[in-house]
């Protein structure tokens, strides 16, 4: 029992949800701090690079370090950290994804534009398919994504925090503002189901 | 708006990670929410894409699909590919779930109908151990068979990934997988090419068949070049047709591949393997692994009888003879506790309730299935439970109220298994589980039958056993039976740890007694003792408690001058009440482990000790009694320290781990380490049992005799023995041999160990043998560790070293 607690407690500390902490991370983080900037870089890194290994293509997982992406988002982020306003936890998820998603965008049109580099393997022949894609095809991964994008910001934040980024209800909760853990995922469901419902009307 | 019951619970077992009938849920969806529901299977899909930690690096996809779609199956990703066909990975679009096809390309078309017509009778084939066919069908020039889609790996990937399998687990996956090819069979059906590449081990720890020889034909009408020429057997190679008797062979020589990385028949070439048959040239399993239980050698080697009418006859033999070799060991070791048990009851006169339950159990742990311990481990995704009310068919007074009490008891054990969510009685969620039986009351005795269903399919049924009482105290059948059914109900979903409730004040006492028992010292020893014997007796089916006492004697009879009979028997009997009371309970494997070490049966202890460790991995005593109680004695010094290195980083400040780990230290010449973490521990507990002592070991072994005789004579727990040892090392042999001669007379014995050590630090051979012999006689397994102490090294390179170590059935390295 007493290593579950361990690893509960280590994987609340690796999913950054402390909200109060990182909220004054990012504010020393904002004073030049560069201690808490590293802690910050920390907190991230992880659970983003998991994400993103579903997202990234196999040509750009081999030749783009998945690594150097992630990281490459998190300097961009929070070089710019003082105008960002933190709410917690979670809205820093749903903001850093998108920065991952555009920089995986701008990486694959980078390839289109010179098809020599694309595919050393040299079975490339599309702009590339993530695992999310390649399991349920790429217009379905697009009308998730249009239909998360219809979704309030909160809603969009549970989603990305829940299913993506797969932080537990405690941390959801805290991140989010939520009182329990339990009315967190009363949330999460409403979220989820709305998405269901976005994700129908577009298909149909 | 209030949101919609059936959404909000799927959108809940979405997010949560629980598995869904989809299909079954949206069959019953009105029109409207149909488009929703399949919205989020598709989410529950994304949702555990995002779940799996690295699904890139796990599953190279490849991207060279041939096409996108095959009817109604959009191609994922290309998993494998055969001489006669390749794998897909496939997304069925009508039932939204994930596939696995298998591609055949343009056959000839009265094979095609024929591999179609073979899929169909395959999709009839329903075992747990073989893969779910689907459909077969031709589209286009195209013939497909689809089928459940598997995560795991294949037998061969486990074995390349250098994962051994002990000959335990090569019994269960047989035993598994030869009723698996027993159902191929009796379908009507012939595999045609069982090997270990057609075997996957599914991540949740089923052994499956998979890949059927379908389409052999057409790749090669010579039968012997279309199956794999390793796993062939030699009436195949002469052009005679497949049988079920070339399946046995095959699984005999999967078995034997597993065992020893070989195969009994070998060459370079197809050419090779045959005239090897020819020649007879073959290499028996008993001269590849000499080291293997006789049994299993045997049961092996029918199968792989190179004349069919010699060879075991069927898959469902097989199954039956791996089933003997499997319970044979353990059973024959527990007729033998057993019977011990009893005399010993008889002899204590102990109180009629107890005896009956101790007879009961056994009987009932020897019925009960074994699984192979890596299979034991409960799955992550928690399974619902509904205990239907027990139907009373019995007609005695008050036996209603006696069904309705079961069901509540049931229903309560259940509810403290970690992984089980029991659902209220009268809900209608659809369940993992549902638990119903039957209760017949007489006025004699009161038999229960009990079974388990799965309407979502996520268990297999389990076809139920009977369970019966003869006492007649109402309140006591109730939990008994419940604890034996629940018991049954978790070797059947192979695992789950239970919770237990119980008054806080003797939770107080055995958390008091569980810190004193990892001292290992013996006059606390009793202590324990006794306070593990008041908790049994206010919580008789507290079995962490009998756990505790078990290992607690267990200290006794390791540290005590004189091997105490009654403190073995004592220590069995607790072990087997913990281990009937709740044989998943991890402390109830490593009490069961302790007893079969003092009993010599070490492959036995080892098994014990590792299914423990498997189950939980937290408990440190559990890790530094198999160090004390299983490896220490068998010498295996570089084990011991693997494990303590695992248990001081589960519990970086415990005094036991840290004092353990100085002893295997100094038992391997660390001295420098053993005195830095014997001194650690003492500064945290200047008495803690044995640390001092160990200091002084490791002085005396590294020469530093002044600085260690100082240590051994302020530190008079352990017996003069070891200044003995220090005046033998320096020249005091007079002063030595009186130690030694007085020993007799020590109060309460060790003589003989006391003398062992110092006759070993006289370099005295002959008498140091004696002692040995002795101390054999007194306490062998105490002899077996002993003899292996570097105080002691005189005797290593003797022939008569090896004879006691025989004598003490320990293997010996070559």
């Amino acid at each position: 029992m007493s290593d579950e607690r361990e690893s509960a407690a280590e994987r609340r500390d690796d999913r950054a949800v402390n909200p109060a902490s990182t909220v004054e991370l990012v504010d020393r983080a904002r004073k030049g701090d560069q201690a808490a900037l590293d802690r910050l870089f920390d907190r991230y890194a992880a659970p983003l690079r998991r994400w993103a290994t579903g997202r990234l293509p196999r040509w750009a997982r081999d030749l783009t370090d998945t690594d150097d992406l992630v990281q490459e988002a998190l300097l961009q982020t929070f070089r710019k950290i003082d105008q960002f306003e933190v709410r917690g936890a979670g809205a820093l998820f749903g903001y850093l994804r998108q920065v991952v998603l555009n920089r995986i965008r701008d990486e694959l049109r980078r390839k289109e534009r010179r098809p020599d580099a694309v595919g050393l393997d040299g079975s490339e022949k599309d702009g590339g398919v993530s695992p999310l894609e390649h399991a349920i095809g790429r217009e379905v991964t697009e009308r998730y994504e249009r239909a998360l994008a219809r979704l309030s910001p909160q809603q969009q934040e549970l989603i990305i925090a829940r299913v993506e980024m797969g932080l537990d209800y405690d941390e959801l909760a805290e991140s989010l503002g939520r009182p329990s853990a339990e009315a967190a995922r009363k949330a999460a469901k409403r979220a989820l189901v709305r998405l269901a419902e976005e994700m129908a009307r577009d298909g149909a | 708006m209030a949101p919609d019951p059936v959404l909000d619970e799927l959108a809940g077992a979405v997010l949560d990670g629980d598995p869904v009938n989809w299909a079954a849920v949206e069959s019953k969806a009105d029109a409207t929410a149909t488009d929703v529901v399949k919205q989020l299977a598709v989410l529950s899909l994304v949702a555990a894409l995002h779940r799996e930690k690295q699904p890139a690096a796990v599953r190279k996809p490849e991207r060279e699909l041939p096409d996108e779609t095959w009817g109604h199956l959009r191609l994922l990703e290309r998993i494998g590919r055969g001489a006669f066909g390749e794998v897909y990975r496939a997304w069925d679009t009508r039932l939204d779930r994930e596939v696995a096809l298998k591609l055949l390309p343009a056959p000839a078309t009265s094979s095609a109908s024929s591999i179609i017509e073979e899929g169909r009778l395959l999709a009839r084939v329903k075992h747990p151990g073989v893969v779910t066919i689907h459909g077969a069908e031709q589209i286009a020039d195209r013939v497909g068979l689809w089928m459940e889609y598997i995560r795991g790996q294949t037998l061969e990937e486990l074995l390349e990934d250098g994962d051994a399998f002990t000959p335990g687990d090569v019994i269960q996956i047989g035993l598994e997988l030869s009723r698996a090819v027993g159902a191929v069979h009796a379908a009507g059906l012939i595999h045609r090419d069982i090997k270990a590449q057609n075997v996957i081990r599914s991540d949740d720890g089923r052994v499956m068949l998979m890949d059927f020889g379908t389409g052999l034909e057409i790749a090669a009408p010579a039968s012997a070049s279309a199956g794999t020429p390793l796993y062939l057997a030699p009436e195949l190679f002469a052009g005679q047709p497949a049988t079920v008797r070339g399946d046995v062979y095959s699984l005999g020589v999967l078995l034997y591949h597993l065992l020893t990385g070989t195969y009994p028949v070998t060459g370079k070439s197809l050419h090779d393997v045959r005239r090897a048959h020819e020649r007879g040239e073959r290499t028996s399993l008993g001269d590849a692994r000499r080291d293997l239980p006789r049994r299993l050698i045997h049961a092996i080697e029918h199968a792989i009888d190179p004349r069919p009418d010699r060879r075991c006859q069927s898959a469902t033999a097989l199954a039956a003879a791996l089933d003997s070799v499997q319970r044979t060991s353990r059973r024959r070791w527990m007729a033998g506790v057993a019977a011990a048990a009893v005399v010993f009851t008889l002899w204590m006169s102990q109180p009629s309730p107890n005896d009956s339950r101790a007879n009961r159990s056994l009987a009932d742990i020897a019925r009960a299935p074994a699984v192979s311990w890596w299979a034991r481990l409960w799955p992550v995704k928690p399974r619902t439970v509904a205990v239907l009310p027990f139907r009373n068919l019995g007609a005695v007074a008050g036996s209603d109220w006696m069904a309705e009490g079961l069901t509540y008891e049931v229903r309560n054990i259940l509810a403290s298994v970690e992984g089980l969510n029991v659902l209220p009685a009268g809900s209608d969620v659809p369940t993992d589980v549902v638990i119903e039986g039957e209760l017949f009351a007489s006025e004699e005795r009161v038999k229960v039958n009990a079974r388990m269903t799965s309407p979502t399919g996520a268990v297999d049924p389990w076809k139920g056993a009977t369970f019966e009482s003869r006492n007649n105290a109402v309140l006591d059948i109730q939990s008994e039976l419940a604890i034996d059914i629940v018991n049954s109900l978790r070797l059947k979903l192979g695992g789950g740890q239970r919770h237990y409730e119980i008054a806080p004040v003797l939770y107080m006492k055995f958390l008091r007694a569980r810190g004193l028992a990892a001292k290992h010292e013996r006059t606390i020893a009793a202590e324990v003792v006794g306070l593990f014997d008041e908790i049994t007796v206010e919580a008789r089916s507290y079995a962490p408690a009998w756990a505790g006492l078990a290992s607690a004697l267990g200290s006794i009879i390791r540290l005590a001058p004189d091997s105490m009979a009654d403190a073995l028997q004592r220590m069995k009997l607790a072990a087997l009440e913990a281990y009937r009371l709740d044989p998943l309970l991890a402390e109830a494997s490593a009490a069961m482990g302790v007893v079969q070490a003092h009993d010599l049966e070490w492959a036995l202890s080892e098994e014990s000790f590792k299914e423990a460790l498997s189950r939980n991995r937290s408990l440190t005593w559990i890790h530094t009694d198999a160090v004390l109680h299983l490896l220490a004695p068998l010498g295996r010094f570089d084990e011991a320290l693997q494990l303590l290195e695992v248990a001081r980083e589960a519990e970086p400040a415990s005094l036991d781990v840290r004092r353990t780990l100085a002893s295997i230290q100094v038992e391997v010449g660390l001295y420098e380490e053993a005195i830095q973490n014997a001194k650690w521990v003492l500064a945290r507990d200047p008495s803690y049992p044995f640390a001092a002592n160990r200091v002084g070991r490791a002085l005396a072994l590294s020469g530093r005799m002044d600085e260690a005789l100082r240590v051994f004579e302020e530190d008079d727990s352990v017996g003069p023995g070891y200044v003995g040892y220090v005046y033998a090392r320096t020249g005091r042999r007079d002063e030595a041999e009186a130690i030694a001669r007085d020993a007799a007379r020590i109060p309460g014995g060790f003589a003989a160990a006391t003398q062992l050590l110092i006759y070993g630090g006289l370099d005295d051979k002959d008498r140091a043998f004696e002692a040995l012999d002795r101390l054999v006689e007194r306490n062998a397994w105490r002899a077996a560790t002993w003899m292996l102490r570097p105080e002691v090294a005189v005797i290593r390179d003797d022939p008569r070293f090896d004879a006691i170590r025989r004598r003490l059935k320990i293997p010996i390295p070559k």
